[in-house]
């Protein structure tokens, strides 16, 4: 029986079909036109099979559903029906010329939404893409390191092949290791091309990495052969920039590059520049150093990327990481009191999802930036309709009369509706239109200002169907949605009123705007508000006492290729140069200002056990260096003049002179500074870490990265005879900015003199610095923008609103003033209204600001006070708005004659 | 002055005439089965409502039955008008045969 019945249901035409039939199909024709679909449906079931007449049934429905097959009285025929589709089109773009302030205002904010919103949604889209495109992305991860004390994106280079031998479901991994761990922050490049042109160029993308590179991720190559293009140690890869730097258009294969003068590789291969979106950066390849296993094998250095197969699940793999690390890592864990945690990162997450890590080469996206940005996107949107609601509302009362006359002339309730759809979808077409125009005009700046190198096309954005799904979704939304209202309002007029052309009035409709437009009042009051604490954070951060004077200080970077008199003519440099008076100091060191320092290794008190053991940055300076950055020494002495870490043979028993900042006395356990001078300690350098150091003195704090984080503690050792490796990375000048072109030059002069051959590369230490804000103030910049967007929306429906309903009390503004009422006093009494929303709105409004701004202060070590401009400032913005608005709506109705008015009926 | 007929209008009304119980799905089956071509239900509709609409065709409503889910069929039938435009049809086809130049 039952068998039965599954039997007859499942051979029955599907359902929605049949059901989308009987919702158009007019009734007359139903009973001819289904009967007949259901008799060839049985007919072709025994014939063809139910698929196939499952399929026919659908199409034929489709193929039914036209004009003539709809129900009379249904929204389908009157647009369908070519002669009131004219009627409609006509009186639509009548009505549309009839006020054309009006209807510009309400198409240019619709448009100017909805052109912010998709600017955004193609920012976040492209936010959301990064390494999407390598093959099987969802299996690459990378495993990061997590110690006690650091998160690192670096790994122990014996990771990466150790997992792939001990777990099966490791497929591959890569293994890239930065030029700065063999060379140097910075490498020289260089060609000859064997007839005395020798260019030269430095590079700071520069990777080792394991050959199988380009098995793992997917870089289009120009030349060369992705698979083996790393299989020599003498092999080099090189982008499509490089190339042409060196080569022009020639094809570089088998041209000879060179490292520092020394290193000779071959050109293997040359690869498109590394897309935007991808978190790993690199213009420059060699597979070198990572074949050798000695030398590097102490420093977890590694970045460790692994492919699992498709059946394994990561989790499993990571519950077996700590068995896995005390095997391969026990002994230095216990050596090191460090308890060491691998963590798998699907490398999709990287970008926006990664916890801030340690020794992370790029900088990453945030995630929260990302949903907040796509939150401003809505609320444009949003703001957009909603003027559209109420511009299209007020306006429509005035076609009281229109709507009065089809009544009689028989028009259904249900035909008005449709005809005042069909008016919002063709308002909603043309401000779509409109918007790909902004788009296109504006996107390049846009993504100029978001920071962003991305070279976008419309034909690009066409080829993807979300792109149409959203369309379609935006576009039906607006029309459906925001053309609603209006639509049944007006619809709902009485016939014998309406033909009065007596105003329609009901007080839920008032209600219903005003809760609307103080809902727009709100969006704009955070936006605002928003605004005003990013840029004042930004602008706190960077104007911030740093500790030390970052205007007047010059960097030099030190030659890269140097000979064994390097310090000697480091030493004739700064000689040279402090004889001009307008140089003050300066000071070579290893490190500077404005950067995450390097070496990071372990200090404790001496005679205390590892456990003790506290993480400190070391930098290695001049006894100048303190003199130069203008740094105060709250405890103890300066670094002497002679004084040199490489004097020391023995580290162990002769405490070298070092000195601490206040930060990594604190984090020591001292009281204060006084109690930690002339202590002992031990600390870490190398391999070893029971090198034994005297504090001879405390350095006050100062800003070593930008605000956002916290102090670092800092170990500094005394060097005096500086090498490129230590202390001799960077010379800082501290010099007189009044005539500072000529001091340049003469500081280019002794360089070239000193070091001759070498590029004289420079930069200001307050630029430089103040390069670590650009996300913020790219953050901050992008946030105002918005704002201002949606600022400008809501004025536009301010304006109209305003605008709207002074003309409905033209009789009431004639009549007060003929009773005597002054123009200013009659502004005073339309503004109250909307005084009254702006009020219930930063009520509103201000609260949320609050907290979000808290939030968002959280991020940052060092933060503005939230302060009292921004509980002002936007209601002063948006009562100023307003009250000019109204006011000139008042003068402009006001100042004429009122017999003129009051004369009309 | 001959009316407009089209070749696909020209055989549904021919096989209205020939058939005893002529709706839109039996004479699809019926055009199916006699042309070898196949043809959708709705175009055959199209074509029924076309020729009823140059009088060619009349129609009334039937009785349902249990294949149609209970729906009634529209059944068609050939006016005189219909059959005079026929036989004019096949007169001036017939005629237009005869003066092809025959060469035994």
């Amino acid at each position: 029986m039952a068998e039965k019945r599954d039997n007859k249901s499942s051979v029955a035409p599907p359902k929605w079909a049949n059901r989308f039939l009987e919702w158009y199909c007019a009734a007359e024709l139903l009973d001819e036109v289904q009967g007949d679909l259901h008799e060839a449906f049985y007919f072709r079931v025994k014939r063809y099979g139910l698929q196939k007449a499952k399929w026919l049934f659908v199409k034929e429905v489709l193929l039914f559903c036209r004009p003539s097959s709809f129900k009379k009285n249904t929204s389908l025929h009157y647009v369908t029906n070519p002669d009131m589709f004219q009627n409609y089109l006509k009186i639509a773009f009548r009505n549309l010329l009839k006020s054309k302030v009006f209807s510009a205002i309400n198409v240019f904010g619709l448009a100017l939404g909805l052109a912010a919103c998709f600017l955004i949604m193609q920012y976040v889209l492209f936010e959301l893409s990064y390494d999407q495109f390598h093959e099987g992305s969802d299996r690459i991860y990378r495993v990061s390191l997590e110690g006690n004390r650091t998160h690192s994106a670096a790994n122990h280079p014996l990771v990466g092949p150790a997992l792939k031998e001990d777990f099966p479901e490791v497929e591959a991994y890569i293994r890239m290791v930065h030029q700065s761990i063999i060379f140097g922050e910075n490498v020289a490049i260089s060609y000859d091309d064997g007839q005395g042109n020798v260019k030269m160029f430095n590079e700071d993308r520069l990777y080792d990495v394991d050959s199988s590179f380009f098995s793992m991720f997917n870089f289009p190559f120009l030349y060369g052969d992705p698979e083996n293009a790393l299989s020599e140690a003498s092999s080099i890869v090189i982008s499509e920039t490089i190339s042409n730097k060196f080569f022009g258009s020639e094809n570089p294969l088998g041209k000879r590059l060179l490292i520092f003068g020394r290193f000779p590789f071959t050109v293997s291969g040359v690869f498109k520049d590394v897309p935007e979106n991808s978190h790993i950066k690199f213009n420059v390849l060699i597979a070198t150093w990572m074949r050798h296993r000695e030398g590097m094998q102490a420093w977890p250095e590694f970045y460790t990327y692994i492919k699992l197969d498709s059946l394994a699940d990561p989790e499993q793999l990571a519950a077996k990481f700590p068995d896995f690390m005390q095997k391969y890592l026990g002994d230095r864990m216990r050596e090191m009191n460090n308890i060491e945690r691998l963590h798998l990162q699907p490398i999709t997450d990287i970008h926006l999802r990664s916890p801030k890590l340690t020794k992370e080469r790029e900088a990453h996206g945030n995630e929260q930036t990302v949903y907040f940005l796509t939150l401003i996107a809505v609320l444009i949107l949003v703001i957009a309709w909603i003027n559209y609601i109420n511009l299209s509302t007020s306006k429509s009362i005035e076609r009281a009369q229109e709507i009065g006359l089809r009544k009689v002339a028989g028009a259904s309730r249900r035909q008005l509706i449709t005809q005042f759809l069909f008016e919002s979808a063709i308002v909603n077409f043309i401000a779509i239109v409109l918007s790909f125009i902004i788009i296109i005009v504006s996107a390049p700046h846009f993504y100029q200002l978001a920071g962003k190198n991305i070279e976008i096309s419309i034909v690009d954005l066409m080829s993807k169907p979300q792109f149409w799904l959203t369309l379609a979704g935006v576009f039906l939304f607006g029309s459906c949605c925001a053309g609603l209202y209006p639509a049944l309002i007006l619809s709902s007029f009485r016939v014998t009123t309406a033909l009065k052309g007596k105003f329609f009035r009901s007080s839920s409709g008032i209600v219903l705007r005003k809760t609307l437009v103080s809902f727009q009042f709100v969006i704009s009051v955070a936006l605002i508000a928003g605004t005003i604490m990013v840029l004042r954070q930004v602008s706190f951060m960077q104007n911030q006492e740093l500790g030390y004077e970052k205007d007047q200080l010059l960097v030099i970077k030190t030659p890269l290729v140097v000979d064994s008199l390097f310090h000697q003519r480091l030493k004739t440099f700064k000689i040279e140069s402090t004889r001009n008076p307008n140089i003050y100091h300066v000071a070579p060191s290893n490190e500077i200002p404005g950067k995450l320092i390097s070496q990071v290794n372990f200090i404790r008190n001496k005679g205390e056990g590892t456990e003790a053991n506290t993480g400190v940055f070391h930098f290695h300076i001049g006894s100048d260096f303190m003199s130069t950055y203008g740094l105060t020494i709250i405890a103890g002495r300066n670094f002497k003049e002679n004084e040199d870490l490489s004097a020391f043979d023995d580290l162990t028993t002769q405490p070298v002179p070092v000195m601490l900042n206040e930060k990594a006395v604190t984090s020591l356990g001292y009281r204060n500074a006084e109690a930690a001078t002339n202590q002992l300690i031990n600390f870490g350098l190398g391999a070893r870490d029971d090198w034994v150091g005297e504090i001879v003195g405390i350095v006050s704090n100062y800003h070593q990265r930008f605000l956002k984080e916290e102090y670092d503690p800092i170990l500094y050792f005394p060097v005096k005879n500086p090498t490129p490796h230590l202390s001799g990375q960077y010379v800082t000048v501290n010099l007189n900015t009044n005539q500072l072109t000529e001091t340049i030059a003469f500081i280019e002069e002794q360089y070239a003199e000193v070091f001759p051959g070498n590029a004289f590369e420079y930069f200001f230490l307050d630029d430089y610095f103040d390069h670590q804000y650009a996300a913020d103030q790219q953050f901050g910049r992008v946030f105002g923008l918005f704002s201002a967007l949606a600022l400008i929306v809501a004025c536009l429906g301010l304006f109209g609103l305003s605008t709207f309903m002074i003309s409905q009390r033209v009789k009431e503004i004639a009549v007060r003033k003929v009773l005597g009422a002054t123009i200013s006093s009659m502004a005073v009494l339309f503004s109250k209204d909307f005084v009254r929303l702006i009020l219930l709105a930063n009520l509103i409004a201000l609260p949320l600001v609050y907290l979000g701004v808290q939030r968002w202060l959280s991020n940052f070590a060092f933060q503005v006070h939230i302060g009292w401009l921004i509980f002002v400032v936007p209601a002063a913005i948006l009562l100023v708005i307003s009250l000019s608005t109204v006011s000139f709506q008042t003068l402009k109705t006001g100042s004429g004659n009122p017999i003129d008015h009051l004369r009309q009926e | 002055m001959m009316p407009n007929l089209g070749q696909l209008e020209e055989s549904v009304l021919l096989l209205v005439m020939i058939m005893d119980e002529a709706y839109g799905v039996s004479i699809a089956q019926a055009y199916e089965e006699k042309t070898g071509n196949t043809i959708s239900i709705p175009a055959i509709h199209t074509v029924l409502k076309r020729l009823e609409k140059k009088g060619m065709l009349r129609s009334q409503m039937g009785e349902a039955t249990a294949e149609r889910g209970g729906r009634r069929k529209r059944l068609f039938e050939a006016t005189p008008y219909g059959y005079q435009v026929i036989s004019q049809l096949r007169e001036n086809r017939l005629k237009l045969w005869s003066l092809i130049p025959k060469f035994n």
